[in-house]
């Protein structure tokens, strides 16, 4: 009777370790492949002249997450960014060769007009640069470009963007007073308000926080992590901290090529490219 | 400002709390068997040991990303610090419930012996101590964890007594030291529970007040680290 006891309780016991040792290999095992790919960046180079800043680059950004761009200067994080919404067409001497899709469309395609690829993706650089006008029209000042003349649908528009942006509060008595008047970290919040009135699909941030104090920072991050909610947002940053706080992926670069790209978690937690542990703990950049 | 990070803090120090729920019951569950001699409940207490052990890795992963991500500062960071610690002392808490569990086992194969009042005694205190320990964590209150602190010299005295009760019962009855030593080991057990209970007093006042009483060393003249880099001379 002991003996079919003990001998039960063992098989008990070692069935119920099979089952840990299954749940811990599924519970921790974190796909490393993005969901629903959105922007797709395929074999892409990029040129100033004869001067290549970017290498054969691929990966792809998933839909409404936070994908975070981290390099050290130089890197071609800011290029590429810069690629995605087609600002570099405006630098004389830039070519490329690859591409780059948004949904599965390339944003070379000729019947893919430039102002088009603009009003779906909104940008932030690092110095906030609202228009020297009052904060109402900064914000629904892409909405007048377009055509939109109708009162109700512009107030309609600057209210929401502004509450999407968590200005609402702090401005919605003073909507007519310049928008130069505001703080640092109101006026980068505008011109978050202002690049998403539109409603594009997708949001490019190159070093929004650089120029702010750490509440105004933290403010801002608190918005991104709200805003991923609507839209693809991309980030270019600097702080290393910053990129673990606020993205769900992160890649790092390092003299135009992309070294690692993975979840957040991987890239902060156990990279597996030995460069990229190197440049996240300070041991190089 | 409250920022989305304290949430997850929220949801780890609630996953400690459902850790704490389970240690605390096996705890419970192995002394019961001990003085009920009930092989049933001792056996439960070691198969509940794969759970705890699972909840353990998870909780110390969370919280490994948790720091990776968050770089929590101040009390956010004594926080998610004492949450891993406290999880390392509830894992050796359920170790020590589990070994009492099996030696129980191995005492209900032996004729049973007269265990005086010295180690069902003890058994209480701990799960007592445990008990207090658990919920200053949970309510943050330091007068409770003070409190624990207090009761350990208790538990450390019912420890000496109960070697003494049990040498003396060796000698009479040579039949007996099978069952002694698997008794004394089984004291040992509820005492260092006692000892990992203070640990996680010791921690809620170093959450709440900033301030080690680990080892006693607020007691002694220098309490500020700084002040003594190479350590207490009388140590």
């Amino acid at each position: 009777m002991e003996k079919t006891l003990e001998k039960d309780e063992k098989a008990g016991l070692k069935h119920a370790a099979d089952d840990l040792t299954e749940d811990l290999e599924t519970a921790f095992d974190e796909p490393s492949v993005p969901p629903a790919p959105f922007i797709c960046v395929e074999n892409y180079n990029f040129f100033y002249g004869s001067a290549q800043t970017l290498h054969d680059v691929t990966f792809d950004m998933p839909e409404r997450q936070v994908t975070a761009i981290i390099g050290p200067s130089g890197c071609g994080k800011s290029t590429l960014l810069r690629n995605i919404n087609r600002m570099n067409d405006l630098v004389d001497g830039t070519s490329h060769t690859g591409d780059i899709k948004i949904r599965n469309q390339s944003i070379y395609d000729p019947n893919f007009e430039v102002t088009e690829i603009r009003k779906r993706i909104g940008m932030v650089f690092q110095k906030s640069n609202p228009f020297p006008k009052s904060i109402y029209e900064n914000v629904v000042y892409s909405l007048r470009v377009a055509g939109q003349k109708n009162k109700s649908l512009l107030d309609e528009a600057a209210e929401a963007s502004l509450k999407a942006a968590a200005l609402w509060d702090e401005v919605k008595d003073r909507l007519d007073e310049s928008a130069l008047g505001l703080s640092g970290g109101q006026m980068q919040r505008l011109c978050i308000a202002r690049a998403i009135a539109n409603r594009p699909e997708i949001l490019l941030m190159d070093e929004p926080c650089s120029a702010l104090d750490p509440i105004a920072t933290a403010k801002i991050e608190e918005l991104i992590y709200e805003l991923k909610k609507e839209f693809t947002i991309v980030i270019v940053t600097h702080n290393m901290q910053q990129a673990a706080r606020v993205s769900d992926w992160t890649a790092f670069f390092y003299m135009g090529k992309l070294i690692e790209f993975d979840t957040t978690k991987r890239i902060f937690m156990s990279p597996s490219v030995k460069q990229t542990e190197d440049y996240i703990t300070g041991r190089f950049g | 400002m409250e920022r989305h990070f304290h949430e997850e803090l929220r949801q780890l120090k609630n996953k400690l709390l459902e850790m704490s729920f389970k240690v605390e019951g096996v705890v419970a569950k192995s002394c019961e068997a001990l003085f009920a001699r009930d092989e049933k409940l001792a056996l439960e207490v070691i198969q509940e040991e794969a759970s705890i052990n699972y909840l353990e890795i998870e909780i110390d992963e969370k919280g490994h990303s948790f720091f990776a991500l968050s770089q929590p500062m101040a009390l956010d960071l004594r926080l998610a610090m004492m949450i891993l610690k406290i999880n390392t002392d509830l894992e050796r808490m359920a170790d020590h419930a589990v070994n009492i569990a099996e030696k129980t086992l191995f005492l209900l194969k032996e004729p049973p012996v007269p265990l005086g009042d010295h180690l069902e005694k003890m058994a209480e205190m701990v799960q007592k101590m445990l008990r207090e320990a658990l919920d200053s964590f949970l309510r943050e209150d330091t007068e409770l964890a003070l409190s624990v602190l207090k009761k350990d010299d208790e538990v450390d005295d019912g420890n000496s007594n109960f070697y003494y009760f049990i040498s003396e019962l060796m000698e009479r009855e040579p039949a007996a030291v099978n069952a002694g030593i698997n008794l004394l080991m089984i004291s040992h057990n509820l005492e260092r529970i006692a000892d990992l209970a203070n640990n996680v007093a010791e921690d809620v006042i170093y959450l709440k007040q900033g301030r080690e009483v680990k080892h006693r060393i607020h007691l002694r003249e220098n309490t500020r680290f700084e002040a003594s880099t190479s350590g207490p001379s009388d140590a």
